[in-house]
């Protein structure tokens, strides 16, 4: 017998019959109505956040140009990241700041918004479920399933072309939506991909693929164990719901019992006393020991010179001219006491802040892994990271701005000996000019990363459809079709 | 006949883990919090205002995180600290497995299973026909169903509840108060007449349908549509319509702001008439009312499914919502008011003899009645439809 015509006819027939289903006609029109409202407002969204970030641009600029002073100069200076070029299909799941702002407020943590990683983690991977919790048991009940295994076909080869035919059945509305959602990406203008992002996107949408092939066959392995279509509906709604919602939502909350972390507020508070007041009384007293010397040496009033607003030291300058050379090395003296107190401090924080640190990441993973068991962590993993908007996105950020943050100080640095060999008088709190400064520049994941990070995830999905493939074979083999 | 189902056992035994579970995550998350605040409290000489956290978040968790960060008043204005969820981004990512979520997804859920097949399933095993030999009016048949399998469900359901948070009121460090009960009993109102809903909607389509699988399809997509997609959608739109300025650049504006006005004090420009804090209070109002618009534009937009209604009235009704983090840092701002002109040290931090933050959050946060009873109203329109059509269909109804 020819198997291939078989098996053929098996998914063509399969495939008949779903498509002439109530369930798809409404599934599929619910799924890319809801697709195309979402990704319609997520891509205003994302137009707003471009808006608010050129905005942001714009008045740092400003006030750079007009403010800019060493003493205060991070304030000025901190990197602005751009909203993600993902944001009108995988929405940043963050709160919009790391809720330091004494104004937020927590409106965001109540409702997420919708965007098509959710309409394919819940919404399409119900309909799977939808289109499978009968396949088998649906057969049996109208007695079809008797005929068709009286002939000579093998139960493999017919539960092979169920599963293939309807997996291809859900994969239709799924792929009709990416189609639709593509298309209207490409025909808005804010959006400009290149060949990364659409890579992204086809990964995104092959992941898709698999996880819901796999929801299809919970329903199918659940068609297959319980007699009734009205038994296998019930308990394969009940695995979508600890997979889906209960799974995920908890793991954190138990990584967190497991995993002790140090209160962030206290350590935040130590640091600031740390590099704060301590490090100014490290300053105050070295810098007062020098100064003192200074009298000695050149029998003058070094601390009441310095305190002498620009003009006036000019003007002494200017009256005794072998000032120049002594505040000029004064000041470099001070300025090393100020970089080595700064250094020093900064190591003692930064030992307190790093056990912090580690300990988050710990809790992270684990929370991680245990959210791993559900395949639809698995999917947001997969696709958030994908996306450069996942678990790397915070740390990635980091570090940017903190290599930033190095270039800039050299930059800084290299500008204030060039303003101070210009000009004695120069300090701390006069204007210097940074209309060359080095620009921040956003640098997402590349894209081998970014895949890199998820083979994992994409591991567990597969490994999840095996599974489960394997156990509806055995179950169907030994399945009893009265 | 509902009670003899093997449905029934699965769904209470599913019911009761998952409330189990939820409760034990959030009383561990509450004793937690519960500890930090104890490490955080202010000693004398800090201007930090703090909030306990709240008994009633066990249950429904709400705003509770940002209500309870710790507030530092220094001289550039109010500073938040961070929460302690900020460090591990699965918080943000999934979320917050309290009653609130189980009620509005898991047992919405549970609701339309107790009911798809109340009418269709009669019809296709013939029964109704004999009942309907009977001279019983198909008014009294139908609410004597309904009302059966509701208290089937609803009553496991209940008690379940009940004993949990029966069992948290036992435990050390939770104190619930005669207000925090009387938002209890009024969210178990609520909760039954949300269930009430989806119920109704099962018993609609069991009604319409021919077929019980067709009408466990059809409630599931109405579940999908009025649990996930209006409540979300509604999200996006309000997070866009809002046209406010974003946290980020808010924040960047009071940095710029402090940092220029110290700037022109030190180089004597433009005669040092502006103040930081002046300048910080009108950002920070600027800010809060775009939040604000975003807020009571939100509340109204939810009013487009029951489950944003739900989503609302929750956290309200055990006081960790919208409205009273609204309260609470009014509190706060007084505080600040109260002690911003005190000097300050190197660190920015204000210091000298302060006035400590007191804040009595049974004594000063109450339960926003108006929303609330507009929720409620909300909520049994909802009701009503669905239950007026299921009623009107039957009485047409065809047993063949």
């Amino acid at each position: 017998m020819n198997y291939s015509r078989l098996i053929k006819e098996i998914v063509f027939k399969e495939i008949i019959t779903n498509l002439s289903n109530l369930r798809f006609a409404i599934g599929s029109l619910l799924i890319i109505l809801t697709s195309v409202v979402a990704v319609l407002i997520t891509s205003l969204n994302y137009q707003e956040e471009l808006n608010d970030y050129h905005q942001s641009l714009k008045s740092q600029d400003e006030a750079i140009a007009k403010y800019a002073h060493l003493n205060r100069i991070w304030s000025f200076v901190n990197p602005i990241v751009p909203p993600s070029d993902f944001s009108p299909i995988v929405q940043l799941r963050r709160a919009d700041s790391s809720d330091s702002m004494f104004e937020d407020n927590g409106i965001s943590s109540l409702i997420s918004t919708l965007d098509l990683i959710l309409i394919t983690g819940i919404l399409l991977s119900l309909l799977a479920i939808l289109f499978s919790y009968d396949s088998v048991s649906g057969e049996r009940e109208d007695g079809t399933l008797k005929l068709v295994l009286s002939n000579h076909l093998p139960r493999p080869l017919l539960l092979t072309g169920k599963w293939i035919g309807g997996t291809l059945t859900i994969w239709a509305p799924y792929l009709i939506m990416l189609f639709v959602v593509a298309i209207l990406l490409l025909m808005n203008p804010t959006i400009q991909w290149d060949e990364s992002h659409w890579l992204s996107f086809l990964l995104i949408g092959v992941a898709g693929l698999i996880y819901l092939s796999l929801f299809y066959l919970v329903g199918m392995l659940c068609s297959i164990l319980s007699r009734n279509s009205g038994t296998s509906i019930l308990i394969s709604l009940f695995i979508w719901v600890v997979f889906v919602l209960v799974i995920p939502n908890t793991s954190p909350f138990l990584a967190a019992q497991l995993i002790e972390v140090p209160s962030v507020f206290k350590i935040e508070k130590e640091t600031r006393r740390i590099t704060g007041i301590e490090r100014d009384n490290i300053i105050r007293s070295n810098s007062k020991a020098v100064i003192r010397q200074y009298d000695d040496r050149y029998n003058i009033h070094a601390e009441e010179i310095l305190r002498l607003s620009q003009e006036d030291q000019k003007r002494l300058i200017t009256q005794t001219p072998e000032l120049d050379g002594i505040i000029r090395k004064l000041r470099s003296e001070l300025n090393n006491i100020v970089t080595e107190a700064n250094k020093h401090q900064d190591k003692i924080a930064e030992s307190l802040s790093e056990n912090l640190r580690l300990r988050s990441i710990q809790q992270t993973k684990l929370s991680t892994q245990i959210a791993s068991l559900s395949p639809y962590a698995s999917f947001l993993f997969i696709t958030t990271n994908l996306s450069d908007n996942g678990l790397n996105k915070a740390g990635n950020e980091n570090r940017q701005s903190e290599a930033y943050t190095n270039i800039l100080s050299e930059y800084l640095q290299k500008k204030k000996e060039e303003a101070q060999k210009a000009d004695a008088t120069f300090n701390e709190n006069s204007y210097i000019d940074l209309k060359d400064k080095p620009r921040f520049i956003y640098q997402p994941e590349t894209i081998s990363d970014r895949i890199k990070n998820t083979t994992s995830y994409w591991g567990i999905l597969i490994i999840f459809n095996g599974v489960l493939l394997l156990v509806s074979f055995i179950a169907f083999n030994r399945y009893d079709i009265r | 006949m509902s009670l003899v189902q093997s449905r029934f056992i699965i769904i209470l035994i599913f019911v009761s883990v998952v409330i189990a579970t939820g409760f034990f995550s959030m009383y561990r998350d509450y004793i937690k919090r519960m500890e930090n605040y104890e490490i955080l409290t202010p000693g004398k000489e800090d201007a930090i205002a703090l909030i306990k956290p709240a008994s009633s978040s066990i249950l429904v968790k709400g705003v509770d995180e940002s209500i309870c960060r710790p507030f530092s008043i220094t001289f550039l204005g109010i500073d938040a600290g961070s929460g302690q969820q900020s460090i591990n981004w699965l918080f943000s990512l999934f979320q917050t497995p309290d009653l609130l979520f189980i009620i509005s997804t898991v047992l919405s859920l549970c609701a339309l299973f107790f009911s798809y097949d109340l009418v269709s399933r009669e019809r296709e095993e013939g029964t109704f026909k004999y009942i309907m030999a009977n001279s019983v009016s198909r008014t009294t048949v139908i609410t004597a169903k309904l009302l059966g399998a509701f208290i089937c469900f609803i009553v496991p359901v209940v008690i379940t509840m009940a004993i949990g948070i029966a069992i948290i009121a036992q435990m050390p460090q939770v104190l619930f108060t005669e207000t925090d009960y009387w938002g209890i009993f009024l969210l178990f109102s609520s909760t039954i007449i949300y269930l009430f809903i989806f119920f109704s909607i099962g018993l609609l389509m069991s009604v319409l349908m021919k077929r019980s699988v067709s009408s466990l399809i059809l409630s599931l997509f109405i579940w999908t549509v009025l649990v996930f997609v209006i409540p979300q959608l509604t999200q996006s739109i309000s997070k866009n319509l809002a046209g406010a300025p974003s946290v980020a650049q808010s924040e960047l504006k009071q940095n710029l702001s402090w940092a220029s006005i110290v700037f022109e004090r030190i180089n004597g420009i433009n005669g040092s008439q502006r103040d930081i804090q002046d300048e910080w209070e009108q950002l920070s109002m600027e800010f809060t009312r775009g939040q604000e618009e975003r807020c009571s534009r939100l509340s109204k937009s939810m009013f487009a499914s029951p489950t944003g209604i739900f989503t609302l009235l929750a956290p309200n009704l055990m006081r960790v919502g919208l409205s009273q983090e609204k309260s609470a840092k009014n509190a706060v701002w007084q505080y600040y008011k109260s002690v911003k002109s005190a000097p300050t040290n190197s660190d920015g931090m204000l210091v000298g003899n302060l006035p400590r933050f007191s804040f009595d959050r049974n004594q000063q946060v109450t339960i926003d009645s108006q929303s609330a009873s507009m929720a409620l109203i909300g909520l049994l329109l909802y009701l009503i439809v669905p239950l007026t059509l299921s009623f009107y269909f039957f009485s047409k109804y065809d047993f063949r």
